[in-house]
């Protein structure tokens, strides 16, 4: 019982540190990505990045901490339904009141969101998308001149006179008509691009992400739900870290079926299996389907970690080693 | 040393066996629609060795990790030595053998990987060129611009010598036809082409008293030519000197009196000729590429003249400084080279120049580019010139030493006058005397540093890099990105060492206890590699993103140190960690 209570706390402590080791890293990240060498990012830019990376770290920062918690659970497991539930309810928590909070903030700092990035620097050739770009002298609005170099087209050199920057709809009005640079991102950028096994699982993580957002702005129920049935889940994959004898194979498991929650909700969440269960029934609402399928695994999983772990207190120290 | 040749020998064995896994991959998924056949045996050696590298992390920390966690069967080891230093032991020739293993890691990285990269990136390209070439021949075939089309072929068998190609396979042999048909018709097509390493001689800096010594001793030796070649050249330098100006006259005078008799014409007309061109030669640049056609066809004639042959090589001398054979250039096609290079050549109040190349080449010859555009803008935002041209010829700058660069762009045909190739000026003008040069501000080395290409930065080494880092800036690129890549570089081998100090103590912790391994565990073996490099991708893609944001905040000096210290912090981590499973061994 004191070892379940303690464990809450525990969980509550890796949540807070795993997500603000998340969140800076985000920051950090666009701040590289925005970074300008004589111009510093507006306190509004750093509020509403700062915020974005909150909302978007926070679900991975619960389904991390609950994969952390169950090398506690291994030194000392407590009671096995408070040491399941608790962790299930406070991640469910998190998830759900985490994501209105940040709702509510980005609402009060929308009018500061206006981001500045810069892709431009003056007297520099800039790697665009595979287009080179020279800017002649950059001010907050205005560019002087501008030559864009497409090895794709002849001649590679357009010269453009420069004009008015529209940041916000990222466009460039001049004398030669009008430059759309939506896509343009500051040749920073490739090299801050994650190699390709983690950028799968970052496309994952966006559309855990997406879906979360559109629930919570259709139904708060329904974004509750979402969030408890991701975490029971999570929770549920508990036994996978002493079902064996094993403890290296048992840690190969449990780090697997971390990706493989992602993975799972992003095939869940794809078009095809929309398609399908709605050919099947159109009572069933498929943007619930994920939430739905996550709740049922994880009830399978439960049944049968009560029926077929054991939840041996000497045993799993002895794993823990 | 308890065990640690153990260790060292799954670590070889996991090594070789990943490696032989590779080779098989590449075989297997070799890309013939991007690259051709010919390149077959060379991918798959390159491509196999690029994987091998970029999972030696995985591999030898999974050996590691397995070593301790599953092979050791510690409870032999614990039974049979319950000393309370056994894990020291055990464990500390294997900490010797990591710290080597960290540094063979770095040299191996450094200096293959960059290399590997290299030549998949050429193989990609050389394929891609010949295949466009192919096309391009066929397209001239049926177009009837036979000598393009044959051209085109040279160059695609000069990339493909075999008829291996399976995407090109069914046009391969009709295509044979077509060469053998043009070969038959245009013989000189495929002659000469060895012949274009003639020698260039670079043309001595003396003085118009040089030259006039000169002149004076062939005039005293009766080789008149030359007299009158040396005198021309002294009156060029310095107009003033009379002195010059009669032994030129006296030249000439003894030249005429050498002249035939009236009734042989054909001499006559030779001897006009030659004289024609030795006045030819020191004119203009246009008139000194004439003089050397008419040495060529003199040559022709009279292949024993020891006049021709003396001022046949001077004329190619003084022609290649203001031109090249498009010869030189048929060399340079199939070459990867390196490509998408743009630089701010000058960027003054008045004037900002900026140069782009295509390619660029270096082979015996000399250094060329492809593909040219340069481009002045005044202060006005207005194009003071905007230029265009197919080739050019690279050579250190007379007017600037080794620390600047003439780009000729003129090109001529070795024998046919009427092959004639330089830019072409889409905007403005730079006057006569400057038309078919651009002074270059970089050095013939600096230039090919200058590419935009993303993915050139992995194609050199920490050494490398660090040269574009220092020039960067000055011809307008972005030297943090470069920065950015030194960082990435350094990372590697700091997390060599930390995850594979982490394997042992990961190992320990979760040690098979039964002594015996069961038969999951080893079927589960082969998923270890792709956990493990999804866990040390992601620790390196975290450490990328901090230093690249102490990069920009602090300075590249700054953010080194940090790097180290971070590095040093996290690495002590784990020391204290191993010492922690010291503490927990041996097993009760």
């Amino acid at each position: 019982m004191k070892d379940s209570l303690l464990l809450s706390l525990i969980f509550i402590l890796i949540l807070v540190s795993v997500f603000l080791v998340l969140t800076t890293f985000t920051l950090l990240h666009q701040w590289s990505i925005y970074h300008h060498p004589t111009e510093s990012l507006s306190s509004g830019w750093i509020a509403a990045t700062g915020l974005r990376a909150m909302k978007s770290t926070l679900p991975v920062s619960v389904i991390l901490s609950i994969f952390l918690l169950f090398f506690r659970i291994l030194k000392r497991p407590g009671n096995r339904i408070l040491s399941f539930l608790l962790p299930v309810l406070l991640a469910a928590g998190a998830l759900y009141g985490g994501g209105i909070l940040f709702d509510s903030l980005a609402q009060i700092t929308k009018n500061s969101s206006a981001l500045t990035p810069e892709p431009f620097s003056s007297g520099r050739i800039h790697i665009i998308d595979g287009k080179y770009l020279y800017a002649g002298n950059v001010s907050n609005e205005n560019i002087e001149m501008l030559l864009l170099i497409d090895p794709e087209k002849t001649p590679v050199f357009h010269l453009s006179a420069g004009g008015k920057i529209d940041w916000e709809n990222r466009r460039l009005t001049s004398t030669d008509g009008e430059l759309d640079f939506r896509d343009l991102k500051p040749g920073i950028s490739p090299l801050l691009e994650p190699p390709a096994v983690l950028k799968d699982l970052f496309e994952d993580i966006n559309m855990l992400n997406r879906d979360l957002d559109s629930l919570r702005t259709t139904s708060l129920s329904s974004f509750f739900l979402a969030s408890l049935s991701i975490s029971f889940f999570a929770m549920s994959c508990w036994g996978l870290a002493w079902i064996t004898r094993m403890p290296l194979f048992n840690s190969l498991l449990t780090i697997l079926s971390l990706r493989f929650i992602f993975l799972l909700y992003r095939v869940l969440s794809s078009e095809i299996i929309s398609e399908f269960t709605h050919a099947f029934t159109k009572t069933v609402r498929t943007e619930l389907l994920p939430a739905a399928v996550f709740m049922i695994l994880g009830i399978l999983l439960a049944i049968w970690d009560i029926l077929f772990v054991p939840y041996n207190k000497k045993r799993m120290a002895e794993l823990h080693g | 040393m308890v065990k640690t040749t153990k260790v060292l020998l799954l670590l070889l064995t996991a090594l070789a066996l990943s490696f032989i896994f590779f080779l098989i991959l590449s075989f297997t998924t070799f890309p013939e629609k991007i690259v051709l056949h010919a390149f077959r045996n060379s991918w798959v050696m390159n491509n196999s060795l690029k994987n091998w590298i970029e999972w030696i992390i995985p591999v030898t920390s999974t050996a590691i990790v397995l070593s301790y966690g599953m092979f050791f069967s510690p409870r032999r080891v614990e039974q049979s030595d319950n000393s309370p230093d056994l894990f020291h032991r055990i464990v500390s020739g294997s900490l010797v053998l990591i710290l080597l293993l960290t540094l063979l890691y770095t040299f191996g990285t450094e200096l293959l990987l960059p290399r590997t990269y290299r030549n998949l990136e050429d193989f990609t390209y050389r394929t891609e060129l010949a295949r466009r070439s192919l096309k391009a021949a066929e397209v001239m075939r049926a177009a009837g611009d036979y000598q393009k089309a044959l051209g085109l072929a040279n160059l695609y068998l000069a990339i493909n010598p075999e008829a291996g190609d399976p995407v090109y396979a069914d046009k391969y042999k009709d295509f044979q036809r077509m060469l053998s048909d043009l070969r038959k018709g245009n013989p000189s097509e495929t002659e000469g082409a060895e012949e274009t390493g003639t020698v260039l001689h670079t043309l001595d800096q003396r003085d118009a008293a040089d030259y006039l010594r000169e002149a004076q001793e062939c005039l005293n030796r009766e080789d008149y030519f030359s007299a009158y070649y040396y005198a021309s050249l002294a009156v060029k330098i310095a107009p003033a000197r009379t002195d010059a100006k009669q032994l030129a006259r006296d030249a000439i005078e003894k030249i005429e009196s050498m002249e035939p008799d009236s009734g042989e014409i054909e001499q006559k007309l030779f001897y006009q000729k030659k004289m024609k061109a030795f006045d030819m030669l020191n004119g203009t640049d246009q008139e000194a590429i004439d003089a050397y056609y008419i040495f060529m066809e003199l040559a022709k004639q009279a292949p024993d003249d020891p006049d021709i042959n003396i001022y046949l090589p001077k004329s190619i001398e003084k022609i290649s400084k203001i031109s090249f054979f498009t010869q030189e250039i048929e060399k340079t096609r199939p070459v990867p080279g390196i490509r998408n290079i743009a630089f701010l050549n000058k960027l003054s109040i008045d004037c900002t120049e900026i140069i782009y190349f295509d390619k660029f080449v270096e082979i015996p010859n000399g250094r060329f580019v492809e593909g040219i555009e340069a481009i002045a803008i005044d202060e006005q935002g207005r194009i003071k010139y905007h230029l265009t041209a197919p080739f050019g010829k690279l050579v250190p700058s007379p007017e600037g030493g080794d620390t600047s660069t003439r780009l000729i762009m003129t090109s001529i045909d070795e024998t046919d006058q009427s092959v004639f190739g330089g830019p072409t000026y889409l905007k403005g003008s730079r006057g006569p005397d400057l038309a078919g040069f651009l002074l270059l501000r970089p050095s013939v080395t600096e230039i090919p540093k200058l590419t935009l290409q993303t993915n050139y930065v992995r194609q050199l080494n920490l050494p490398g890099l660090w040269s574009i880092v220092e020039i960067a800036e000055s011809f307008g690129h972005e030297a943090r990105m470069v920065r950015i890549e030194v960082f990435r570089r350094l990372i590697h081998p700091f997390s060599f060492l930390i995850f594979s100090y982490l394997a042992i103590a990961l190992g320990w912790s979760l040690r098979i206890r039964s002594g015996k391994i069961p038969l999951l565990s080893i079927l589960s073996i082969p998923l270890y590699p792709f956990v493990v490099r999804f866990l040390v991708m992601g620790y390196q893609y975290l450490n990328q993103v901090l230093t690249t944001y102490l990069l920009l905040l602090t300075g590249f000096w700054a953010a080194l140190i940090l790097l180290v210290v971070f590095q040093g912090v996290v690495f002590i981590c784990v020391l204290i960690y191993l010492s922690t499973c010291s503490i927990r061994a041996p097993n009760p």
